[in-house]
């Protein structure tokens, strides 16, 4: 399987070569075009979890409910994948387990293993649904992001604003904290940060969608009562 | 005419610089610069974009403007309203069809005609109407993300929303994703076209629909 990354960091698409009997799973509506001899078996994001638990995932996480595998079986076959938003597109080979934040997860190997890990209330305070996918195996792995994508090795500690966290790799602990003190978290412009312990690497957005929300709201015209 | 640009893919703008007499028609609002040596003439769309509600079915002003150069290396800065990219083609007796809000400019022996896409695009949502432009001369079009050349050799599929143009001898149709109803549904991936044929078509990286959607979610109700 080939993968490339073009038109990053704005718009970033994905070119994806599959050979015969290669395929990639993709997040809901990645699809932006293909050769028609690549077949699409749509499928529940986590394969062998309960529908219980895939109806969580998907309310709380922001993430789509379904997901949808593409293969070749015959010839090869190329598959374009894009997000929704404006941003960049990541490739990582993986092998061990990352969490990702459940709406930067654009596409992935078929044999990586998908569970869902929920953040608690914690996460609901800033505004943003903390909804990690925990994604483990040997594999390629395709994130996207709000903005560009800044990799960072932490060796130690380093803190991350809740709202620019894409993922980051298994064996760092974290705590979500307030920004300072309660005056710092209701006036900084900071709100709820991850405080990462430990070593591994972390990947984060340079943008945030929440704030984004927040500067349109200020710009537009007051709501008619 | 000579033709730059510039600040591709994301921010796309095209530099013109033009010769006493050379002539554009650029979408209505979409200047961003020019030297004072133009003649410019705004015109109703007939006979240029003529079909009455091209505005609604094509996605497309009903005015255009015309420039015409009164000296030689006359600049003109064009660009759209949403962030992405321009691409150029030269057309040499030959036509293009367009997404209906894919038309930035044009000199003027290319028409641009207004044609009804079918039902097929009516359901593919894009709207009803398609741009046909043939002749001989500069196009110049636009996307939403960066415009992605593909060569169509056999078949090909493409997401609805994420067209821009293709060449005449490619034939189209619409059809769903995935097989059955339900999966329809549940892919996320609605309809496509299946291009095939043997030619060139352009495919955007975003889709304008899915970006307001998104913006919608973030204001308040």
């Amino acid at each position: 399987m080939q993968i490339d990354i073009k038109y990053n960091p704005s718009y970033a698409l994905a070119l994806v070569s599959l050979e015969p009997g290669e395929e990639i799973k993709a997040e809901g509506g990645a699809m932006v075009s293909m050769s028609s001899n690549v077949k699409i078996e749509t499928h529940k994001a986590v394969k062998k979890q309960g529908l219980l638990k895939s109806l969580k995932a998907a309310v709380l996480g922001g993430e789509s409910f379904w997901m949808n595998t593409f293969s070749v079986q015959a010839g090869k076959g190329d598959v374009t994948l894009a997000p929704t938003l404006p941003g960049d597109i990541t490739k990582m080979a993986i092998n061990g387990t990352v969490f990702v934040q459940s709406s930067s997860f654009l596409a992935g190997s078929t044999n990586l293993d998908f569970d869902t890990k929920f953040q608690g209330m914690k996460g609901f305070l800033s505004g943003e649904s903390l909804f990690f996918l925990k994604i483990s195996g040997d594999g390629d792995l395709l994130l996207s992001s709000y903005g560009g994508i800044e990799e960072r090795e932490i060796n130690g500690s380093m803190i991350v604003d809740t709202g620019h966290i894409v993922a980051f790799e298994e064996g760092l602990e974290y705590k979500i904290k307030k920004f300072g003190g309660w005056k710092s978290f209701f006036f900084s412009g900071e709100g709820l940060i991850m405080e990462f312990t430990g070593k591994g690497k972390i990947w984060m957005q340079s943008r945030n969608v929440t704030s984004l929300g927040g500067w349109l709201k200020k710009m537009l015209p007051p709501k008619k009562q | 005419m000579d033709f730059k640009l510039k600040h591709q893919p994301s921010y796309s703008l095209v530099e013109l610089t033009m010769n006493q007499g050379e002539q554009i028609r650029t979408e209505a609002g979409a200047m961003v610069y020019m030297s004072p040596d133009f003649k410019v003439e705004t015109k109703f769309g007939s006979g240029f974009l003529s079909a009455i509600g091209n505005k609604f079915l094509g996605g497309e002003s009903l005015f255009i403007n015309e420039y015409t150069a009164s000296s030689n290396n006359a600049v003109l800065g064009l660009a759209t309203d949403l962030a992405g990219d321009v691409a150029h083609i030269k057309m040499n007796e030959s036509t293009l069809i367009l997404q209906g809000g894919a038309f930035l400019a044009s000199s003027p022996g290319v028409n641009i005609k207004p044609i009804f896409g079918g039902i097929k695009s009516l359901i593919g949502k894009e709207g009803a109407f398609l741009l046909k432009a043939n002749g001989t001369g500069d196009l110049f079009y636009t996307s939403y993300g960066a415009i992605v050349p593909i060569e169509v050799d056999g078949s090909y599929i493409v997401d609805t929303g994420h067209l821009v143009a293709f060449e005449e001898n490619l034939t189209y149709k619409l059809k769903k994703a995935s097989k059955g109803l339900l999966s329809t549904v549940t892919s996320g991936e609605g309809f496509v076209f299946e291009f095939s044929g043997n030619g060139k078509l352009w495919i955007q990286s975003r889709v304008p629909d899915g970006f307001i959607s998104w913006i919608s979610r973030l204001l308040p109700r």
